[in-house]
């Protein structure tokens, strides 16, 4: 394990809605392959990022929640998968 | 920093989009790791303080009903007194660095 890291810290800000399907793009790319999209029950909407979707990355043990404004990866895979899906949303989302 | 009404400001990352006009996405990881440790979840949420305290001196942890911050970091342990304890370990992805040092001194902990 490393050491902790130091309490301040550059912070890189994302902004904007996420486009779900780049975002399958950009994990296939990643070697995150096997995503399944659906809408979620609050919203009901399509999966291009205007609404809530849930991306199930079952070979990954992972499951993606994307609304407008927030993305929140219940992630219980491996780091790597981790930091794939963090590429992978830094691709998809404009950012400094 | 930024001047704001010809005033130096201190702003924070969600004041800062909104006085750009932005909106910010937000993204945060949760991941969970399991604790067999019997007892009250409260219990074993407070020797997770003092494990915290002890590896990241420095940082402010601060700890409410059994739930743990550290910056954007959350980590919320259930489960019933004498079965095992789901740990929730949530962050932001600014905050990955602690976020995934904390998650791995955990798993690390209950191996």
């Amino acid at each position: 394990l490393l050491p902790p890291p130091a309490p301040a810290r550059a912070a890189r800000l994302h902004w904007s809605a996420l486009d779900v399907e780049a975002l399958v793009r950009a994990l296939a790319r990643e070697g995150v392959g096997s995503a399944r999209v659906e809408a979620s029950e609050a919203s009901g909407s399509d999966s291009s990022g205007a609404g809530g979707c849930i991306v199930h990355l079952p070979r990954h043990d992972t499951l993606v929640h994307v609304e407008r404004n927030a993305t929140h990866v219940f992630c219980e895979g491996r780091a790597e998968v981790r930091q794939a899906l963090r590429r992978a949303l830094a691709a998809c989302l404009p950012h400094i | 920093l930024c001047v704001k009404d010809n005033r130096l400001s201190f702003l924070d990352i969600d004041e800062v989009c909104e006085e750009i006009g932005i909106n910010r996405h937000v993204i945060r990881f949760t991941s969970t790791v399991r604790f067999d440790d019997p007892g009250p979840a409260v219990k074993t949420a407070e020797k997770l303080k003092g494990l915290l305290t002890e590896k990241l001196q420095g940082w402010s942890i601060t700890i409410s009903d059994g739930n743990i911050s550290v910056e954007s970091v959350l980590i919320k342990v259930e489960g019933e007194d004498e079965s095992t304890k789901n740990i929730y370990v949530s962050w932001t992805n600014q905050d990955e660095d602690l976020g995934s040092y904390i998650l791995g001194l955990l798993q690390s902990m209950v191996q």
